[in-house]
C-alpha cells in the first residue's frame, strides 16, 4: 500500500478490492468461453452479439469496461512500484477512471453511434 | 521466473492478444496468423488467470521453496491451455458445409472467424441479413425476390454479390435434409371483410386444410378467410393422445425464411431450448395455446410484445382441445413465403416440426 496506503487504508483497500472485483467478473466471462471452446468449439460471443440487440451491446461494454480497468489500475501499480511512486496511487487511481472511461465510451460510440 | 512475474507477463500478453484479435484480425488475415493470435490469447488467458488465483488463495509472496513447484504447475497449465485451444481449432475446421446453404469459405469475410473480432460493417445490424428463421443464408436466397436485397444491402452484397455455384448433387441422406417438405396448400375464401367478431365469420363455408400428427391422434383442421389487406386464420386442435401440454405456434415471415421452411424450429431459434425468443427477429408468431388454458402470447421481432403481431388472436377450449381465430395483416407478411404452422404435442424440442402452408390467394 505504500506511504500512501498507510495514509488512507480505506481508499487503498477500496482501490484493490475494485481491481479484485473487475479481474473476477473477467475471470467468470472467461470461464464461460473456456467452457464452450471446450464443449463444441464455438467463437467467443463478441462483436457481431451486440448488435443483435441492445442488452447484448451492454454487456459487451461492460466487460470492456471490466478489462480495462483491470489491467490499466494493474500496469498503474506495476509502474509505481518500478519507478518507486508509491505515494502517487491516488493519480494512478484517477488515470485508471479515466482510460477506462474513455475506452468505453470509444468503444459505445463504435457500437451504437454517436447521440 | 518467479511466480508473481508470471502473472504479470502473462497478463500483459493476454492483453496484446485481446487488442489484437479484437482489432487487428479479420476475415483477410492469414489462418496461421489468426491460429497463433487465439492460442495466444487462451494460452495467455488461463495462465493469468490460474496464477492470479493461486496468489490471492495462497496469499502468494515470492520465495525459493515455492518455484519449481509453482513453475511445475505453470507448465502443465500452459499445455492444457495450449491444448484447448488447438482442439477448438480443429473443432471449427471441421465444421462441413451445411447441404443447400452457401458455403462457409463465403461468409468468412464478414462473420468472426477468430475470437474477439468486430463485425465490419457497424452500420449494419444481423437483422439486415439473418432473421429468426434464417440463420445462415440458403442457396434458394439468390432467387427473386430475396436476391433484390441482397443487392441492395451492403453487409449482403459483400458475401453475395456473385451468384452461387451449382451445387453437387446431393447424395440420398443429404437430399432428405435439403429438400424442404412438400407444403400443404392452405387456400383462403375470398370474403368483403373479417367481422369484428371472429366467431361469426362465415368459417363453415371456408376449406377445410387438415395438417397430421402423430399417429392416432386427430389432425389439425384450419380453415382461411382472406380479404385485400387481410388474411384470417382458424385452427382447431385436439389435444387427444397428447403426451404433454400441446401447443401450437403460427408464424407469419416477413423476409423469406428457407430454413424454417425446410428444418421447422428447431433449427433456427430453438435448437437449444424449447422456448427460447430470439432477440433479433422479423417475423411474427403469433400463438401458444395450451389444453389446460388460455395462454396466448403475441411475440414480436423484439420480445414478447405485441405492436407488430398479428393484428387478432381469439382463442376458445372446445371440447378437449382448442380453437383459435387468427388476424393477419397481409402488409405485414411476405405472402410468397406462406405460413409456417409448428406444432408440439410435448415431446422434445428437436422434434418441433413447422408445417409451412402455401398461401394461394385466388
Amino acid at each position: 500500500m505504500g506511504r500512501d496506503g498507510a495514509r488512507s487504508p480505506t481508499f487503498g483497500r477500496a482501490v484493490f478490492a475494485a481491481r479484485r472485483i473487475a479481474a473476477l467478473g473477467t475471470a467468470v466471462y472467461f470461464g464461460f468461453y473456456v467452457a464452450g471452446l471446450a464443449r463444441d468449439g464455438r467463437r467467443m460471443p463478441i462483436g457481431d452479439v451486440a448488435r443483435a440487440h441492445p442488452a447484448f451491446g451492454m454487456l459487451e461494454l461492460s466487460l470492456i469496461a471490466l478489462v480495462t480497468f483491470h489491467a490499466a489500475s494493474s500496469l498503474g501499480v506495476w509502474i509505481l512500484e518500478r519507478t518507486r511512486g508509491a505515494r502517487h496511487h491516488r493519480w494512478a487511481f484517477a488515470g485508471t477512471v479515466a482510460v477506462t472511461l474513455v475506452v468505453t465510451s470509444v468503444h459505445a460510440l463504435w457500437l451504437y453511434g454517436p447521440p | 521466473m518467479s511466480l508473481l512475474r508470471i502473472q504479470r507477463w502473462s497478463g500483459i500478453l493476454l492483453l496484446g492478444a485481446l487488442i489484437g484479435a479484437t482489432h487487428f484480425l479479420d476475415g483477410k488475415s492469414s489462418h496461421l496468423r489468426a491460429e497463433l493470435v487465439f492460442v495466444l490469447l487462451l494460452t495467455a488467458g488461463v495462465v493469468h488467470a490460474v496464477t492470479s488465483l493461486y496468489v490471492v488463495g495462497t496469499d502468494y509472496a515470492a520465495g525459493k521453496s515455492a518455484r519449481r513447484t509453482v513453475a511445475g504447475g505453470l507448465i502443465a497449465i500452459a499445455a492444457i491451455g495450449l491444448g484447448v485451444g488447438a482442439r477448438a481449432i480443429a473443432l471449427e475446421t471441421r465444421q462441413a458445409d451445411t447441404p443447400g446453404h452457401v458455403a462457409r469459405a463465403r461468409c468468412a469475410s464478414c462473420h468472426i472467424t477468430h475470437p474477439f473480432r468486430l463485425d465490419a460493417h457497424p452500420s449494419q445490424t444481423c437483422a439486415d441479413c439473418h432473421d429468426v428463421t434464417k440463420k445462415r443464408p440458403h442457396a434458394s436466397s439468390f432467387d427473386a425476390p430475396f436476391a433484390q436485397v441482397m443487392t441492395t444491402n451492403v453487409a449482403c452484397a459483400t458475401c453475395h454479390r456473385e451468384p452461387p455455384a451449382p451445387l453437387p448433387s446431393p447424395s440420398a441422406s443429404e437430399r432428405t435434409v435439403a429438400e424442404p417438405p412438400e407444403r400443404p396448400a392452405l387456400r383462403p375464401m375470398h370474403v368483403s371483410s373479417v367481422p369484428a367478431d371472429l366467431s361469426s365469420a362465415p368459417w363453415g363455408e371456408a376449406r377445410v386444410t387438415k395438417i397430421d400428427r402423430a399417429a392416432g391422434a386427430p389432425p389439425v383442421e384450419l380453415r382461411a378467410l382472406s380479404t385485400e389487406k387481410a388474411l384470417a386464420l382458424r385452427i382447431t386442435f385436439s389435444s387427444q393422445d397428447a403426451h404433454g401440454e400441446p401447443w401450437i405456434a403460427v408464424l407469419g415471415a416477413s423476409k423469406a425464411s428457407p430454413s424454417f421452411d425446410k428444418m421447422g424450429c428447431a433449427t433456427s431459434c430453438h435448437k437449444d431450448e424449447k422456448h427460447r425468443t430470439a432477440a433479433s427477429t422479423d417475423a411474427f408468431v403469433a400463438i401458444v395455446a395450451a389444453k389446460t388454458g388460455a395462454r396466448v402470447l403475441d411475440v414480436d421481432p423484439r420480445g414478447m410484445h405485441a405492436s407488430r403481431s398479428p393484428a387478432r388472436v381469439d382463442w376458445r377450449a372446445r371440447g378437449d382441445g382448442f380453437e383459435a381465430d387468427f388476424v393477419f395483416d397481409l402488409a405485414l407478411i411476405d405472402v410468397a413465403r406462406g405460413i409456417s404452422i409448428a406444432l408440439d404435442d410435448g415431446g422434445p424440442a428437436h422434434d418441433l416440426r413447422a408445417r409451412p402452408l402455401a398461401i394461394i390467394l385466388e
